[in-house]
């Protein structure tokens, strides 16, 4: 009883700065979505079928190969510790996690996007081009159903990051995890203080998972 | 008037489209007959600008296809797709608002009331605010007609029109065809139902593998004296 008395005054204790931790995370996870989602798309839309052009789809191709053939955890080392001396910039361990993982998830991204992109039906752009619209104009016809069948993978992608944040840590982020390693380190006890952060994570990716199922309904049209 | 000088198409090493050479005269329905993968909707693709690798030259009162600008060759050209291809996620009014918003950049108020005088001569006026998935395939092509006509083409193509169609919406569709040309609208046709071109009777060519091997007149010819044509129809 006194051991559960004693967790339970633990995790009392702990909470506000879990909570401050998982605030930064929430906060450096939105970064990256947002950094991957419109990276992503750019590089997704212009690397389809419809509108690859030869050079530029060689690039965005060695991208996507870059990124999603090395670990995230180099990609994330490299940029933190290299762009200063190659860009002679002294980014923050927030703004090199953004950028490193933004990057990485946009490689992701590009891919679902380009797929999503290819499966609709050719006769879509076909009615695009007798109708006269220009391809940016067609993309606005296109966009539209390619999410009607994707929120889920992108949703997916941008819950992977909320986990994949935790490496920050590396680079001294004080996001949840982080903050859950220098809590444990004072108090000792990896059991209750594991717990109690998987919790956090597992509250927020519900939240998330909750807010894409929203947009996805809204999307589909559906109450 | 369209004329079709020499075309000939090809994909990789195979020949789709040889030498053809065809007049589709205005205010007339000119119809393409022949089996599957005859050649008839590639030379219509052709005709739209949809396929552009072809040689030889099509032109609409003396100006080649090809050169129009997206604005003139739409209002020259307009097609009706085999399977319609209205966009799913727009209700039957946006469907036919979108491209006279985006493409001739009418005002809202105006392209709604010309979405909706086209919709209501088609008889879709109660079915302005569903959607595709929630027509039936005559409802659906009585839509994409109404999108396309609502652009003002002077030429309207339909690809195999009533492939998707019950007997009864085919019929009506022979009606609707037959006003239109009386309106002075100019159609083309690729069909490979003879009870449809039967009813529409003007002008046919006859495709086999790529090639033109008949054609018809109704004002110059025979019927009786075209074989494969009279073949077809009498099938």
């Amino acid at each position: 009883m006194s051991l559960i008395y004693k967790s339970l005054h633990m995790i009392i204790d702990m909470l506000p700065l879990l909570i401050e931790g998982a605030f930064v995370t929430l906060k450096v996870s939105l970064c990256i979505a947002a950094v991957g989602m419109l990276l992503g798309f750019f590089l997704g839309i212009m690397s389809c079928k419809k509108l690859r052009i030869r050079f530029i789809g060689w690039l965005v191709d060695t991208y996507i190969l870059l990124f999603r053939g090395t670990p995230v955890f180099v990609q994330l080392i490299a940029t933190y510790y290299a762009l200063p001396h190659v860009l002679d910039i002294d980014p923050s361990p927030f703004v090199a996690g953004v950028i490193a993982l933004g990057c990485n998830s946009a490689a992701y991204v590009a891919e679902i996007v380009r797929g999503g992109i290819n499966v609709v039906p050719e006769g879509q752009w076909d009615a695009c081009y007798v109708l006269g619209y220009n391809k940016v104009q067609a993309l606005r016809i296109i966009l539209p159903q390619f999410l009607r069948n994707n929120i889920p993978p992108l949703v997916n992608e941008v819950l992977a990051q909320v986990k994949e944040s935790s490496i920050l840590s590396a680079i001294g982020l004080i996001e949840l995890t982080k903050m859950g390693i220098n809590i444990n380190a004072r108090l000792l006890d990896p059991m209750t203080v594991y717990c109690v952060i998987g919790c956090i994570y597992l509250i927020l990716i519900s939240f998330l998972a909750h807010i894409g199922f929203i947009i996805e309904k809204r999307i589909n049209g559906e109450n | 008037m369209i004329n079709v000088n020499n075309v000939s198409l090809n994909f990789n090493d195979n020949t789709i489209l040889h030498n053809i050479n065809c007049i589709i005269p205005s205010g007339r329905i000119t119809s393409f007959v022949g089996l599957s993968g005859s050649g008839k909707t590639a030379l219509l693709k052709c005709i739209t600008t949809l396929y552009k690798n072809y040689t030889g030259s099509i032109t609409l009162h003396g100006s080649e296809i090809k050169d129009l600008s997206p604005t003139a060759r739409v209002q020259a050209l307009g097609i009706v797709f085999q399977h319609f291809n209205l966009f799913p996620h727009m209700t039957v009014l946006e469907n036919c608002m979108h491209p006279l918003l985006t493409v001739l950049k009418m005002k809202k108020r105006e392209a709604e009331e010309k979405a909706k005088n086209e919709l209501a001569s088609l008889g879709l006026i109660k079915e302005l605010n569903y959607y595709p998935d929630q027509l039936s395939g005559g409802q659906q092509q009585r839509v994409a007609i109404a999108r396309t006509m609502s652009m003002n083409p002077e030429v309207l193509l339909f690809d195999e029109p009533t492939s998707a169609l019950d007997p009864q919406n085919s019929k009506a569709l022979q009606q609707l065809l037959l006003q239109m040309v009386t309106n002075g609208t100019t159609i083309v046709i690729t069909s490979h139902d003879m009870t449809l071109i039967k009813g529409l009777l003007d002008t046919i060519y006859f495709f086999d593998r790529g090639i033109i091997v008949e054609s018809y007149d109704k004002n110059k010819d025979e019927l009786s004296h075209k074989k494969k044509i009279s073949e077809f129809l009498n099938y």
